[in-house]
């Protein structure tokens, strides 16, 4: 059985963002089951991406994820929508969203950020986990044919690669 | 055929901004979101490259903006471990106290008002003491450039795409109708 081009690449991407987030829990079910080590390095390199608050952040058996609730959401989210995607027809016909789609999903996150930090509206974990799901839900919907596209891009001027020349061919 | 611009000016352009969001104390607050910053960079080098375009040159592709983010959270991976390792290592004990003060004021301030959980300084306290104690160290430097060069080429990325995404190509102009 022959995966097309864009196949590989779904497969690849569904594969690296199930690791990561699998890395997420694993932070905590390390720590759990007493590998501080693991746990440790888990969670220091979650720690440059997040501020990894224990008052924000989901617990599994007492110990918090390797990401806060907000960040949870999102990475789950994209998951969650990278697994739908297939299903809607947009993997194949490379249908890219129109950039207005993109700032609206922005939006309500980064209202439900802002309202909070200048004190009109306190975030919940309930706003935290909406927002975030919306955002990263649609994301791959907007980034997914543009990755497929770009990898494509570079394998097909890899391909035609000329070797006398040495020059790459835009097509 | 004009050839594409070169693409390293607004490859270094946003990786000194992921570098000087991620390397700054305290401006380093805004990865907290997801990545923000390093994001950021990614989609400025894509809209910085879009810039250079003229209406002879081939259109910007999304391999393009793919490229350029990976490049720019490559550099930005370096400039920020650089300028972290030298903030430490140029901070004497006096520098490092008056950082220390001016982070805890600043952390405490966002506490109160509500923008960051409470335990936000002591897990900042924490961090910088270990930031402190590891970049003295070209172990500590080089485990911090190991998880950069890691994670951020991967955000930059994403976000060189999702500037693509809503920059978009540049809209050729429609000559006026001959008669």
């Amino acid at each position: 059985m022959k995966f097309s081009i864009t196949i590989r690449i779904y497969i690849l991407l569904a594969c690296l963002v199930a690791f990561w987030c699998a890395g997420i829990i694993a932070a905590p079910l390390l720590k759990q089951a007493g590998l501080h080590g693991g746990a440790d390095m888990v969670y220091s390199a979650y720690s440059r991406i997040c501020h990894q608050a224990d008052s924000r952040s989901f617990h599994v058996g007492g110990e918090k994820f390797g990401v806060c609730i907000r960040c949870s959401a999102i990475y789950f989210g994209f998951l969650a929508g990278l697994l739908l995607l297939p299903w809607s027809g947009a993997l194949n016909q490379r249908r890219i969203p129109k950039p207005m789609v993109l700032v609206a999903v922005m939006i309500p996150m980064v209202v439900d950020v802002l309202l909070n930090d200048i004190g009109l509206h306190f975030s919940t974990t309930m706003t935290r986990v909406t927002t975030g799901l919306l955002f990263g839900g649609v994301m791959p919907w907007c980034i997914v044919p543009l990755f497929d596209e770009a990898c494509s891009q570079l394998l097909t001027k890899k391909k035609i690669h000329s070797p006398d020349s040495g020059k790459c061919l835009h097509v | 055929m004009f050839e594409k611009p070169s693409k390293l000016r607004s490859a270094i352009l946003g990786g000194l901004m992921i570098g000087a969001i991620s390397g700054i104390p305290g401006l380093n607050l805004l990865n907290c979101c997801c990545c923000a910053g390093i994001l950021l960079g990614g989609a400025l080098s894509v809209y910085l490259y879009r810039q250079e375009f003229t209406d002879e040159m081939p259109p910007l592709e999304s391999s393009d903006a793919l490229i350029l983010g990976i490049i720019a959270g490559i550099i930005g991976a370096l400039v920020t471990t650089a300028l972290s390792a030298m903030i430490t290592l140029l901070l004497g004990p006096v520098e490092t106290e008056m950082m220390r003060n001016f982070m805890e004021k600043l952390t405490q301030k966002l506490e109160d008002h509500g923008s960051v959980p409470p335990g936000t300084m002591e897990n900042m306290r924490d961090q910088f003491e270990q930031a402190i104690k590891e970049g003295g160290t070209v172990g500590g430097i080089l485990r911090s450039l190991v998880y950069a060069l890691i994670l951020y080429p991967i955000f930059s990325m994403l976000g060189g795409l999702i500037g693509f995404g809503i920059f978009g190509k540049k809209k050729r102009p429609v000559p006026p109708p001959q008669h």
